[in-house]
């Protein structure tokens, strides 16, 4: 049992295809968490639109799929009007997130099918589309659902599923460099392991996989404080001090080209190995697939 | 058929039809039994790599399972997947379940390495 974990868009912020960003991916944020009998997915950037293709592959005739959005911006729900499983009759989506000022994740994803934006209506798609309710004891599935409230502007949503003792956890669009406990500490010693609220790291820890988004080297993140997102190399220092196993970096920075994801990698390794139980880190890329048994 | 020269075995799996305009690859075994030698990868039906001498890529390496991973076309592109092996499948490093190839992919299968070579 546990997951299968697939990445579907990789990219934050815009798409980004091109020559340049062919192996890591150029779509822009959905990740497919699959049991044996249920799929979720977290997030709806353009990556949703392959996502709702390879199910057609695979021949999925009628889905009862759950799709965890981390918050509203473009780049977590553009793929939606475009997932192909949306237009059958034989399908049910039940939506989970929380946006900013009230409204709904339902709402949001009906808001961006308005005629201004999109000539398919929301009402018009066959999908029977179910707004789902983020309970502190919420399981589907047999896969226990938690959030965790993380530092944006607008604010996302941190996701963990739990089955049969194993643990995977979405976690994009965090500043978590707003969130380290002693903020002078990266300018005074860089190398230092930076150290978090005590709800963060509880929220990850012990996960077999925590996917991560680290779209900033660390001499990028200075002009970019407040954007919403963090340094690589503080995600790194997280996911040790929460005993994380694995760690896929995801979020990729739109001017970041696959030779540019391998040096942050590199750089972020690097950092791990100096860390007592140091995870493994790599590059998500989609279309890659980690078993988590 | 099999051509060689000093350093490089090129050996074929079974020759079938391509479709127009589809883009080949090759798996270049650069360690283990036999290497050094260049698979060429082509067709529409999906491949198996594993130990089993009928494997269309066939390495004789007890660390490979008898049916390691399969090779399947995803549209213009390679998709490799584990079968259930006992050493798992290392994507550049990173032990996966599958993947799509890209060019200079290392594919390490416990001492036997593929890197992969888009053509």
């Amino acid at each position: 049992m546990g997951f299968f974990v697939r990445f579907w868009g990789t990219r934050g912020s815009i798409p980004t295809p091109g020559s340049a960003t062919r192996r890591y991916g150029g779509n822009t944020a959905c990740l497919e968490v699959r049991t044996d009998d249920t799929v979720l997915a977290c997030d709806g950037g353009t990556g949703l639109r392959e996502l709702g293709l390879d199910l057609q592959r695979r021949g999925h005739r009628s889905l009862d799929m759950h799709l965890f959005f981390s918050h509203g911006h473009w780049d977590h729900i553009q793929g939606f009007p475009f997932f192909v499983p949306a237009y059958s009759a034989a399908n049910r989506l039940h939506v989970y997130g929380r946006v900013s000022g009230g409204r709904t994740v339902h709402a949001l994803l009906s808001g961006q099918m308005e005629s201004a934006y999109f000539p398919v209506r929301f009402a018009d798609l066959g999908a029977g589309i179910v707004p789902g309710e983020l309970t502190p004891d919420l399981s589907v599935g047999g896969v226990r659902v938690r959030t965790l409230e993380q530092n944006h502007p607008g604010g996302s949503l941190g996701y963990s599923f739990e089955r049969d003792g194993h643990k995977v956890c979405y976690c994009t669009d965090s500043e978590l460099d707003q969130q380290i406990e002693d903020p002078e500490l990266p300018a005074r010693d860089p190398a230092a392991q930076r150290s978090f609220p005590k709800e963060i790291v509880d929220f990850v820890a012990g996960a077999d996989l925590l996917v991560a988004d680290a779209q900033y080297m660390d001499h990028e993140y200075a002009r970019r404080v407040g954007w919403g997102h963090p340094r690589g190399s503080t995600v790194v220092d997280l996911a040790a001090a929460a005993g994380v196993r694995r760690l896929a970096l995801t979020h990729h920075d739109p001017m970041h080209t696959d030779e540019d994801v391998e040096a942050h990698v590199e750089a972020c390794r690097e950092r791990a190995a100096t860390r007592p139980g140091a995870p493994e880190v790599f590059a998500a890329r989609e279309w890659m697939e980690l078993k988590i048994a | 058929m099999a051509q060689s020269d000093e350093k490089t075995v090129v050996t074929s799996v079974k020759p079938r039809a391509e479709s127009a305009g589809s883009r080949q690859g090759a798996l270049e075994l650069a360690a283990g039994p036999g290497a050094p030698t260049t698979y060429p990868l082509g067709g529409n039906r999906p491949l198996l790599l594993g130990r089993d001498p009928a494997a269309d890529v066939s390495v004789a390496s007890n660390e490979l399972s008898r049916r390691h991973c399969r090779l399947e076309r995803v549209g213009q592109d390679w998709l490799v997947t584990d079968l259930g092996s006992v050493n798992g499948l290392h994507l550049n490093g990173v032990r996966i379940h599958s993947a799509l190839l890209h060019e200079g992919d290392r594919l390490q299968m416990g001492e036997v390495l593929f890197v992969f070579r888009e053509r």
